[in-house]
Order: C-alpha cells, then structure tokens, then sequence
C-alpha cells in the first residue's frame, strides 16, 4: 500500500515536469530568431504569401492563444503536422523511435557490460593490474569525444577492415559501432562510479559484521556489500538510458543513422516549431519514465525509500 | 516560589515536513513544563533519548523559541522582550554542548573563539586578551596555547575551551547538555571537578542534563524526570533516590543499580521488566506512560495525571501515587495551555 | 581447577599488536595482553579509549586487516589450539561459528539492504549446513530467546524498522546462532538508552545460564561491568595492569591505575564529595611511556617505574599457579601495598 502510494506521488511528479518543461520549450523556440513562414514560402514569397502562411499555421494570433490551442491539442496526442513536410508529427517520431531505441539499448547494453564489471574489480582489487586498465580506461573515455569515437570506428572498421557498413540503418551490423561509440564514453563514467559506489561501502561497519560471522569474502563483497551499491549504479545507469533515448545527436549524424536526434536537429534548423515541440514533449516524456521506473527499482532495491 | 529560573507550562511543538502535518498538529516535543531552579542550585534533568531534554534547555534559552508558556529569568519574563533586551538577557544564560568538535570552529584559533562574544561587545583589544588569560587558566588550558586551533588540542581540553568561552559572557545561569559523554571516563571526573569549582567560585547556577544517572544524582541538588515531553516527577535529589514515586522514575532507577536505593525490591524488579516500547508521536489521552506501566489501568486513561506536590516540594504526576496525597495537600499545579 | 590449558575455553598469552604508522614510530596498541576465560565465565574486559580493548576483540575474532597490523608476539589459545597459527581459510570456519561478536551501534552494523530473518538464516546455512525450512524455525527460536516478541514480524523486517534496542537483540540473535562458545560483546549497550542497557545486561546473563556461552564483556564503563562480569581485566595501554574476580577488583583494588579509576566515577552515593581525577591523559600508541606506561600519571611512582616494566604478579591468598582459578588477582605494578601519599 505504501509502494502504491509511493508509485502515483512519482508519477504525479513525471506529469508536472513534463508540463513544465514543454511549456518552456513553446516559449523558447517562438524567442530564437526565424520564422517558418520565410522558411515554407521560400525567398522569393510575396507578402500575401508570407501572410497567407501565418494565418494558415496560426503563427499570428498572440503567443497566449497559440499556447492554449496548442496545449489543448497535446492532451488529445495531436502534436499536430511538421512544417516542412506536413506529416503528423506523432508518426514522425515513431517511425524513427524503434531506431534510437535499439541503439540506445545496445549502447546502454555495452556500457553496462564493460562497466559494471570492471568497476566492482578495481574495487574489491584495489591498485591491481584490473584497477590501473579501469583507470586508464575510464580516463580514455571521458577524454576522448564520442563523435571522434566513431569516426575512428568507421575508419577502422568500415573503411580499412570491412567488418560494418558504414552508413544506414537496417540490420543490426550498422548499430554496433554507433553503440560502442555511444556506450565506451558512457562506460567510463558509470566505472567509475561503480568503483567509487564498491569502496564505499565496503568500508562500512556492516561488512565487519559480515566478516564476523564468518561468511566467506566473496560472499561479503558480491551478496553484502554489491546489493547496497548497486543503488546509486542503477540510477546512473538510468539516467543515461534516458540520454542515450533522448538521441544521441552527434553519433546519428557521424553514422548517418534516421534517428530521432537527427530529426530533431533537422526540425531547429527549420524552425518546424510542431516538430521540435513535440520532440522535446517526447524526450521528457520518455526521460521522466526512465526516472519513474529507476524510482521504482531503487525503492525495490532499498528498502528503506518506500516510506518516504 | 521564584528561582533564577521560572518556567511555567512550556510546550514546544516541531512541525514536520510536508503540508499534512501542520494540519494534524505535528509533536508536542516539550509538553506544559513547569519548575523553577533557584539560584546557585543544580537542577538535573533525566530521561532517554526522545523526552524533550534538549528542546527543552533550547526553548529555555530561547535559542527554538517556546511553542507556549512563560520563561522567565531573575523575575523577567523572557517571552515579551524586544530582541535587543532579549540579547542582554541571553548574555547571562550560557550553554554548553555535548560534542566540543562542533562546538568549536576549526578555523578560528582558540583565543578567537573565547573572545568571539567579548568583540561582539566591542570590548577594546587589550581587555580582551586579558580576559582570555584569566578564562583559559581558570579552565586549566595554558594561556600560551591560546594561539593554536582546536585540533591540536584533546577532546577534554576543547571541552574545557567551550567552557572558557562561555564564561566569558559573565554568566549567571549555565546550561550543561551531555557535557561529558563524549570523553573518556578519566577525562569526565576532571571536567566534572573544573564545573563544581568554578560554580563555586562564580555564584553559578547549573541546569544539567544527562543520560548518565549516577552523574546527575551526584551533582544535582533537584532532579526532574522527563517522559516524552512530560515532566512526570522532580523532587530534592535526596528525596527522590530514598523514595522515587513515579513508575517511570522506578522504571529508570532500577535499570541503573546503586543510584537509588530507596526503590522498593519488588517495585524495582516489576518496574524494570520487559515491556513493549510505545510509539512516539502523538499523545495518547491520559496518562503518557500507561502504555509501559505495570500500575496501569482504566482510571489512568481519562485525564492526565496533573503535577502534585506529594510533600517536602516532591511533585509527581501520577494518580495511584497522588491520590492520597491530593486529599492530604491539595496542591495541583496548574499547566497552562497547550 | 586444572593444569594450565586444560579445559580453558580461551587462554591469551603475551599478544602484541602494533600499527605500522604512516609517519614516524609505529602504534603499539597491544603490548602483551594476557586473558584467561574458562567456559561458561562472562569476563569483563574494562578500558578507555585508546587502551587497547578493542584491538584485542578485533584480533581475537581474527578481523585485524594485515597490513598495516602485525602481530608481534603471542598466542591466542582457544580451546587448546592455537587460532594465531590457523590458516586465513580456518580461522575464517571458527568465527561466528564458535567464536561471535555483538557490536556496538547495531544501526551500523546491520545490513540495511537485507531482512533480519535473512542475515539470521544465512549463517545458519553457512556454518551449520541447515536447510531453508529448518533455518527458518530456528531463527524464530532465536528470536523468542533474545526477547524479540512476534518473532516472525521481526524476522520479516529491515534493521530501519525496528527500534534500537530491537536491533541489537536482532544482532546478539545473530551472533549466537550458531551457539558459540565465546561470545564478545563490544560495548553492546552504550548506544542504547538506560531502561534498556538492564534489560540486554539480563539477556546476556540468561544466555550463559541457558547455554553456557563464555562471554567477553567489553566496555569503559565500570559500573556496568560491574552489574554482569564474574572477573574482570583492566587494560591500560595495551597492557592488563588488574585482572581479578568481581568483588575482589571492585572490594580491593590493587593497581593505582584502578583504584584511581574507581574513584573518578561519579556514583549517586559520592553525592557531596569530590571525584578524584587521574591527571594527564590516556598515552598515544605511538608514544608509549617506558617502563610502566602509567607512571607519569602515578602517585606511587618511583624511578623504578620509568624504566622496568612490571610483570603480571598473584595477589590471592592460598592461590594455585592456575593461570584460570576464578579467584586469581593478578597486578602489574612494583608497589602492591604500598601506601598512598593522600
């Protein structure tokens, strides 16, 4: 009953910020310079046009209007129809979400993978070989820019060694090496905190207990003190999926990928107001279920969270 | 009956956080006290972890002003004064903390902690260094160690500091929180010593709490006993070892064998059985210990059990105890409101 | 009661620690700790902070981390073997299945992520080979036996759920699981309120009454040494200057150290008097006085005192060399007797 209580308080708040963060967005885009309208009609459009234009988007009724015409349509779903090709916005982002999606889990898949691992070995093995090759990496990866990544990756594995595509979407092969691009950055990161989250608690006063009682140290490391810092990895990992859904911007435009970050992109540059509001709208959206069900799995994981 | 220290029918009320519980009145921390301390006395405050001790001694000084009732100092009402009288009055009421680490910045140099108060003052430069001399050799810290920082220095002797640097406000009233639990068991007698001397020296007059009651009973002139926020029993300390009244006080004594041996065998031994431990919070109606005590039953959960004066200025607040005496005496002190 | 070692349930001879410092000299924490337990003996084991109590339990339990701790010198008898010459594997067997440990801030020393029921039936498991059925029962014996009401609730909560005397009834449940047949219990009350340091003293008494555990009671405070030990051993600076039966070290003190010591203690009945104070301060492990390391602070002190160590001597009357006669008053001090300058 408590959880319940717990769960819809997390989802009252997913609501309010989603609401709070499109409502910023609306309002921002309409401040940066540039006006559909131009861009449709083009350079050579009359003023007629241009007019015609406005009043068939809506753009020239006051800010306010246009806000509740348009918050109104977004309760019914309708992020209405892309200025630039005039097609809902809604199917838009879907055709392109599967995409991202699986790139972002693989990404995330790696990350994990690499991370996790290695982090609760440099821990429980402190100032061993295992611990200098996490640090070393971890230090790699948070220098090194993921675009810069991929480009390598591409280089070495799609122009000299012809093992990926290099462009396109459609088969898994063209996912892995914007995934590892994606997830070594990633990774380093999650490393470290993996570690960090590992030596912290080993040094508390429960593990003596552990010890005490005469459990074998594995099982003092890797059942005592893993499930306690498991919880702060978790919500890294989390937030990070919910990054990595957002679109990972830069490594679809170095793989050449129809992802949702490209369109995005695409959509600021022509000032598609629907399509960049209904994108952010999505991002949050997807972004603040991440967090709910991070919420959800930490109070699972921690027990003493559910009654607050 | 007015003492140095006058308090009549405190409550101190913490809110929690969230909107909810400003509607269902939050925790009575401190619950319609009233004693008085007389000048130059110990009062010794008891109870476990919960009680109300030490929101009691802040509200006291006014440093979590009182929910409700009157604090007054040497015959002045505290509650009424402007912040400026307010601030002259607090000069004469000190307090001393439990943890020295905290107590004392570790970026100040100990001669800037002792005379903090004193620049406030803006007492000149000279008069100051002379009156942290005096303070330190009266705590026993060498003045030459002035200049160092309080890491330097054990947890006994910053314990000593504190002490310093509240008595450089010329105190008449000191309120003594726990002020050797966190020393070794050496170390405490030697503090314990430095406060019974310069309570002598200085005309002080002490209110001190503890956990520790062998150490409350050998210092304290009149002990009071509190139970969740309730003062449930204060009497003379001679009194009140040679005949605690109070369940909860006999609980307490006989936990702790040798402090009182005026405790009745059975009492104690029934008293100090295994029982289930309330939930904090909010009040029941009747008596707040009926939860816990062995005497127990339906008469207790009508009123609360109202302070009275069982004779030789014992008060108790229990009704199988002060039925008799209620006839005899007549004397129940009013607690004000909630 | 029988030749030296035979039927001792635990025998400490001459144990030295010391730290390796990270600057300068390293910390001597125990310098030749000797400690006597027959079965079923609760034994009181009285310092300050900085004595050395607890490097002894760590190191009894086996848990000292290796470096930077070294074992100087010593055994540690326990049942006639010797646990200082056991393999890290063996060593690992004996602890909490003969040997078990009860800490002091049980809110610390739970698992937070795991039921109480949980860490109970894990050593069961563990050492004793018990099924989860079976693990199960016991534990809710256990918890009847602690004191621990509704035992199937208590056994289903988090440590945060329970109240703080609860969890430390929760963790001596845990320690005793395995019956042992020592017990060291580490200022086991100090965290707790007073009502409740009689009740868990009680509990201790009732568990070697009902299954003849030895216990090594730890703690600072005299006064409740006093309430539960059968003997008791003072440490001074990594040495037991006093070791003797109850009334015999609280009835006649012998060493200045505890003597001096019993005296500063506030008690209700010294109302009125002044406590006599120990000058000066516990020494630091790194910096040892020679000879006796209580001297500077020492009424009785002489020149002897600063340089010759004084050996561990008997001081009961019609006593046999038995290192573990319950009546044994051994003194670590050149001036037995003599009378104080007061």
């Amino acid at each position: 009953m408590r959880f319940l209580r717990f769960a819809l308080k997390r989802l009252g708040r997913l609501l309010l910020t989603v609401l709070l963060i499109s409502t910023i967005i609306f309002f921002v885009i309409r401040v940066i310079p540039g006006d559909p309208a131009l861009v449709i009609a083009g350079v050579d459009a009359s003023q007629e046009d241009i007019a015609a234009i406005r009043a068939k988007l809506g753009t020239d009724k006051p800010l306010v209007v246009q806000y509740g015409t348009w918050l109104a349509a977004v309760a019914r779903f309708d992020f209405g129809k892309s200025l630039s090709t005039g097609q809902p916005v809604v199917r838009m982002i879907f055709e392109r979400f599967p995409l991202t999606l699986a790139l972002a889990l693989l990404g995330l898949a790696i990350s994990v993978a690499l991370a996790i691992p290695l982090g609760i070995i440099s821990a429980v093995r402190r100032w061993s070989a295992w611990d200098y090759l996490g640090m070393v990496f971890s230090q790699v990866g948070m220098a090194v820019p993921s675009f810069w990544l991929g480009i390598l990756l591409l280089l070495l594995f799609a122009v000299k060694i012809r093992v990926f595509p290099l462009f396109g979407s459609g088969s898994f092969r063209h996912l892995v090496l914007p995934a590892v691009s994606l997830g070594f950055a990633r990774a380093a990161v999650l490393l470290r905190l993996t570690r960090a989250s590992m030596v912290e608690e080993m040094s508390r006063e429960y593990i003596v207990t552990a010890r005490a009682k005469g459990l074998p140290e594995r099982m003092v490391k890797y059942r005592h003190a893993l499930k306690n810092a498991m919880l702060p990895i978790v919500t890294m990992a989390g937030i990070q999926l919910g990054y990595m859904l957002g679109g990972a911007v830069i490594i679809e435009q170095v793989f050449s990928l129809p992802g949702l970050g490209r369109l995005f992109l695409t959509g600021v540059y022509q000032r598609d107001f629907p399509l960049v509001q209904g994108g952010i709208i999505f991002i949050a959206l997807v972004f603040s279920l991440i967090n709910f069900l991070v919420d959800i799995l930490y109070s699972a994981l921690n027990p003493k969270i559910r009654i607050g | 009956m007015a003492g140095l220290i006058d308090i009549r029918g405190l409550s101190k009320r913490h809110y929690q956080r969230g909107l909810l519980s400003r509607a269902n009145g939050g925790v009575l921390a401190v619950d319609r006290v009233s004693f008085s301390i007389e000048k130059g006395s110990v009062f010794g405050l008891v109870g476990e972890s919960g009680c109300g001790k030490t929101t009691l001694a802040r509200a006291l000084l006014f440093l979590d002003p009182p929910t409700s009732g009157e604090v007054s100092f040497d015959g002045t009402l505290l509650g009424g004064l402007s912040r400026g009288e307010l601030r002259a009055r607090r000069r004469r009421m000190q307090i001393v903390f439990q943890d020295p680490n905290s107590a004392l910045d570790p970026k100040m140099r100990v001669r800037a902690s002792v005379e903090e108060g004193l620049r406030n003052l803006r007492v000149p430069a000279v008069e100051r260094a002379r009156r942290v001399r005096e303070l330190l050799e009266l705590v026993g810290i060498p003045p030459e160690h002035a200049a160092r920082y309080p890491h330097e220095f054990s947890g006994g002797q910053k314990q000593r500091i504190v002490v310093a640097r509240a008595l450089s406000m010329d105190p008449e009233f000191l309120v003594l929180d726990e002020p050797v639990s966190n020393l070794d068991v050496s170390i405490q007698a030697q503090i314990i010593n430095l406060l019974l001397e310069i309570k002598e020296r200085l005309a002080l007059t002490y209110l001190f709490i503890s956990h520790d009651l062998h150490l409350v009973a050998f210092l304290s002139d009149t002990i009071g006993v509190m139970y969740r926020g309730r003062l449930v029993e204060m009497a003379p300390t001679a009194e009140i070892m040679a005949r605690p009244a109070h369940p909860y006080t006999l609980k307490l004594f006989a936990s702790v064998p040798g402090v009182a041996e005026g405790a009745g065998k059975e009492e104690a031994a029934a008293a100090a059985g295994e029982t289930g431990e309330p939930r904090p919070g909010h009040a029941p109606r009747g008596c707040p210990y009926f939860a816990g005590c062995p005497r127990g039953d339906a008469a207790c959960t009508r009123d609360e059990p109202p302070l009275v004066d069982i004779g030789g200025g014992h008060m108790v607040s229990c009704i199988k105890e002060t039925s008799s005496a209620v006839a005899d005496f007549a004397q129940p002190i009013e607690g004000g409101k909630r | 009661m029988g030749t030296q070692g035979n039927g001792a349930l635990l025998d400490v001879r001459g144990l030295a620690v010391s730290f390796d410092g990270r600057s300068g000299a390293p910390a001597r924490a125990l310098r030749g700790v000797d400690l006597g337990m027959a079965p079923g003996e609760i034994r009181g084991l009285v310092g300050e902070s900085g004595s050395g109590k607890t490097v002894t339990s760590t190191c009894l339990m086996g848990l000292l981390p290796s470096p930077p701790a070294r074992i100087d010198a010593g055994e540690i008898l326990f049942k006639g073997r010797d646990l200082l010459g056991l393999s890290a594997e063996e060593r690992r067997r004996v602890r909490g299945r003969e040997i078990a440990m009860v800490f002091q801030e049980p809110s610390r020393y739970l698992n937070p992520a795991f039921k109480i029921g949980t860490q109970i039936t894990e050593m069961l498991g563990l050492h004793l080979g018990m099924g989860k059925a079976e693990a199960r029962a016991k534990a809710e014996e256990l918890a009847g036996l602690v004191g621990l009401g509704g035992g199937r609730r208590v056994l289903a909560s988090y440590p945060h759920e329970l109240s703080g005397g609860m969890k430390q009834r929760a963790m001596i449940a845990m320690a005793i699981s395995c019956n042992p047949s020592l017990l060291i219990a580490d200022e086991p009350t100090t965290a707790l309120d007073v009502t409740l340091q009689l009740q868990i003293l009680r509990l201790i008494l009732r568990l070697r009454e009902g299954l003849g555990m030895g216990i090594l009671f730890i703690s600072h405070d005299l006064r409740l040494v006093r309430i539960v030990a059968d003997t008791v051993s003072v440490i001074y600076a990594g040495r037991i200057v006093e070791s003797a039966p109850r009334e015999a070290l609280f009835g006649s003190p012998l060493h200045p150290y505890t003597r001096l010591l019993l005296q500063s203690i506030p008690l209700a009945n010294k109302r009125g008097s002044r406590l006599r104070a120990i000058p000066g301060r516990v020494p630091d492990a790194q910096a040892v006085p020679a000879g006796c390391a209580f001297h500077p602070r020492c009424p009785l002190a002489e020149e002897r005192c600063s340089s010759e160590m004084p050996e561990s001597t008997e001081h009961a009357a019609g006593h046999a060399a038995d290192r573990h006669a319950a009546d044994r008053h051994a003194v670590a001090c050149h001036f037995v007797g003599k009378t104080w300058p007061d």
